[in-house]
């Protein structure tokens, strides 16, 4: 075999759990800071 | 709070819905990785904005040294807390690839190692801020160090070219497929929009902490009369 077909010329297969994962927890940092910038805020939970 | 930062928030959320449906349904698998490539639309444009985040707080550092203004020390404190935030992320999301694509879940390489530095750096700027007491030698510190610490910015984005890396180099639109380049470009506007809300959310709990925690007022001097 020489050292081009050596090479893999395939494809992952699944991994989707490293994906939702990623994808998830994406969420859970951004959805936790931005609740606590909501929090700490100078009018609390509002909004406004 | 201004509307502006509202519709910011709203359309940031939106998009980020949008993008990240985009990259798990939508966008192709990735020709060797296969559908682990699509954490390629998460972590690209966090890497990316992390990196932009402390950019911004470098400008805040460097406006503060040069105008004193308290408004860029805040700029400054808040973008380094969104910073360390997006740069916490950036090495959970890397480390979550790195599993399947390279059989580890962590390796000292020199873009995993110059980002971790990144991290700590800043992380020690937020400690130094924490430790003084006085609002103005707490700016001045605070900006100082930052520039100390920015020095390690470019030198993470550029460590995949100056050395031999198992990380790959930046990709740019003509190596990735149109598809993956309108995903990707969604997910940088989500990005974008939301770093924003942050960023000015969080300089407005600096303003009103620093307001807070100013002086009262003197009382009016007595009137002498003769």
């Amino acid at each position: 075999m020489t050292p081009l077909l050596a090479q893999g010329t395939g494809m992952i297969q699944g991994g989707w759990e490293f994906v939702w994962a990623g994808y998830g927890l994406t969420w859970l940092i951004f959805g936790g800071y931005a609740i606590s910038l909501i929090v700490r805020s100078p009018t609390g939970g509002d909004l406004s | 709070m201004p509307k502006w930062e509202h519709i910011a928030g709203l359309l940031g959320l939106i998009t980020l819905i949008v993008g990240h449906y985009l990259g798990l349904f939508w966008a192709p698998p990735e020709r060797m990785m296969g559908d682990v490539g699509r954490l390629f639309y998460v972590h690209v444009p966090v890497a990316m904005f992390a990196m932009l985040v402390f950019c911004v707080a470098f400008v805040g550092a460097l406006g503060y040294l040069l105008t004193s203004r308290m408004e860029a020390d805040w700029l400054n404190e808040a973008a380094i807390e969104v910073g360390v935030v997006m740069n916490v992320l950036l090495l959970m999301l890397g480390s979550i690839w790195g599993k399947p694509t390279w059989g580890v879940w962590w390796t000292w390489d020199p873009r995993l190692t110059s980002a971790t530095v990144m991290l700590l750096t800043f992380v020690g700027v937020i400690l130094l801020r924490q430790a003084t007491q006085s609002p103005e030698k707490r700016a001045t510190w605070s900006a100082v160090a930052t520039v100390l610490a920015f020095v390690n910015v470019p030198v993470t984005y550029m460590s995949v070219k100056w050395w031999r890396s198992i990380h790959q180099m930046q990709s740019t639109p003509e190596t990735v497929s149109e598809p993956m380049v309108f995903v990707f470009r969604v997910n940088l506007l989500a990005m974008a929009l939301l770093m924003t809300w942050f960023i000015a959310r969080r300089w407005r709990i600096a303003k009103h902490r620093a307001m807070a925690e100013a002086p009262a007022p003197l009382p009016p001097a007595p009137q002498v009369t003769s």
